[in-house]
């Protein structure tokens, strides 16, 4: 349930200071210790719909042919998934990327863009907030917030912070000496996202899934086993002995 | 050029030298131009087994060869990378330590570096790229690029030949803009995990049948995924 629902308009209550400041401490500790830069943007796109008043968040990150796509996303509805495609594509995204944040009134887009302006209507979202990921005056990659209305001050803010951590860690002190581990990091997350698509479309087959509760099932795995989810996923993938697991543990949810 | 053109303009180059529809050895030529290397393979993996190999010359097979035979270095660490197996430095001691055997057999053969670079769909592999150098060193941030560039168009290559897929000359933007084409669709890698279940078949094979499927149909390849994901298609035997 996203926590702006109950906060609403009202200023943020030392509840939610306190809830911000755990998610900051637990993104802080995954951007350190994770080694798969898919973990941390698929924690990033999850915490995002949390504490912001955005429905859904996506990173993308620009292949070797230019072309952004995403690696992470809060949901993998086909719906979410297909806004993502046109995003980079068929929408604002190009149009807009420089060395700033950009909010996109999407009906604003409607005459560039009209499908893009459809299906974001149709998924009840007005708004994007685009948040570049930089390596020294590159955009290598944008996360990308979708929603209705504006973002508050505080949580611009918050959503730089977040975008930041995304940065830093794909960066890791790569920033203009030597692109090849910048290259080969987003590269990596961008395979880790389609062996997590594969691992999904395993799971929403042996349990009658939809793949949004196909990827909540591999979550709750990968907690419950205390392993990263690309390993989880990799080995789901491959039909491999986690998937007996995760099937095992979603027994026991009942599912 | 734009990253897009060059993309492009590689593609073009592969299309030509794979005419007929078979990935050979004039694919592995235009490879190693673009890695700016002396030789280069691709080797075709399915499942535990490779299924040929076609290199630039006898060098760059015997590479292949030897470490098959050996079983250790980077083109056979890249059949499990998700990412490019890099061995910059072959008398380098953490090179030696992981592939002891092939780091002594390859500077035998006058070869001082080896760069692999797994040709995959998440948890579907189809082959390696390989390529050699006489001398050490890193490959630079262009080559790595190109590397991928190459990596991903090798890719669809390969997996559209499984499907029988042969309109090779049809218009680069029927690809998209991407050089991975279609290849990489999120809803595609869920499909092909269904069917994989569904089927009782390897990734690489649920993937070849969706867009087998597709190319049949004459639908797009996202579309029939979409359709598989929604439930309202499903492939039979």
């Amino acid at each position: 349930m996203s926590l702006s629902g109950m906060v609403g308009d009202a200023e943020p209550s030392s509840w939610h200071a306190e809830r911000v400041w755990a998610t900051l401490s637990e993104l802080s500790h995954a951007a350190v210790r994770t080694r798969n830069a898919m973990d941390l943007l698929m924690l990033i796109s999850e915490r995002a719909v949390e504490l912001l008043s955005v429905d859904a968040c996506g990173v993308l990150v620009r292949d070797p042919s230019g072309v952004h796509r995403a690696v992470a996303a809060s949901s993998v509805s086909p719906a979410l998934l297909d806004l993502l495609g046109l995003h980079a594509t068929a929408g604002p995204l190009v149009d807009t990327l420089g060395a700033e944040p950009v909010d996109i009134d999407v009906s604003a887009a409607e005459h560039r863009w009209p499908e893009y302006a459809r299906r974001s209507a149709a998924e009840g979202f007005d708004a994007v907030h685009v948040f570049p990921l930089f390596a020294g005056d590159d955009a290598f990659g944008t996360l990308n917030l979708f929603g209705r209305g504006r973002l508050r001050p505080a949580e611009r803010g918050m959503a730089q912070a977040l975008a930041d951590l995304a940065a830093l860690h794909i960066l890791r002190g790569d920033v203009e000496e030597n692109a090849v581990p910048i290259m080969r990091r987003v590269h990596g997350a961008v395979q880790s996202r389609a062996t997590l698509g594969q691992a999904i479309g395993v799971i929403a087959e042996h349990l009658a899934l939809d793949p949004d509760a196909a990827l909540n099932q591999l979550r709750e795995a990968a907690r419950a086993i205390g392993a990263p989810l690309t390993d989880v996923a990799a080995s789901v993938a491959a039909q491999g002995e986690i998937l007996s697991v995760v099937l095992d543990i979603a027994a026991e949810d009942g599912q | 050029m734009t990253e897009t053109g060059r993309w492009q303009q590689l593609a073009r180059l592969l299309r030509s030298a794979s005419e007929g529809g078979e990935i050979g050895p004039g694919v592995a030529e235009i490879a190693a131009r673009f890695l700016r290397v002396e030789g280069a393979t691709v080797m075709l993996v399915s499942g535990d087994l490779t299924t040929g190999t076609f290199g630039t010359g006898p060098l760059a097979t015997a590479l292949i060869d030897d470490q098959l035979a050996l079983g250790e270095g980077p083109s056979v660490e890249a059949i499990s990378s998700d990412v490019p197996v890099l061995a910059d430095d072959l008398a380098a001691g953490d090179v030696i330590a992981r592939m002891p055997m092939f780091s002594a057999t390859a500077r035998g053969k006058g070869v001082g570096a080896v760069y692999a670079f797994p040709l995959r769909v998440g948890g579907a592999m189809v082959g390696v790229l390989t390529g050699h150098r006489s001398f050490p060193g890193p490959l630079g941030p262009a080559e790595y690029a190109d590397g991928l560039i190459v990596t991903g168009l090798l890719t669809l290559a390969i997996i559209e030949e499984q499907a029988n897929v042969t309109d090779r000359h049809r218009d680069d933007r029927e690809r998209g803009p991407s050089v991975h084409g279609d290849v990489l669709d999120d809803l595609l890698q869920i499909a092909s995990g269904m069917l994989a279940v569904q089927l009782e078949i390897p990734l690489v094979e649920a993937h070849v049948r969706i867009r087998a499927h597709a190319f049949a149909e004459e639908k797009s390849v996202c579309e029939v995924a979409r359709l598989i994901v929604a439930r309202e298609l499903r492939i039979e035997r």
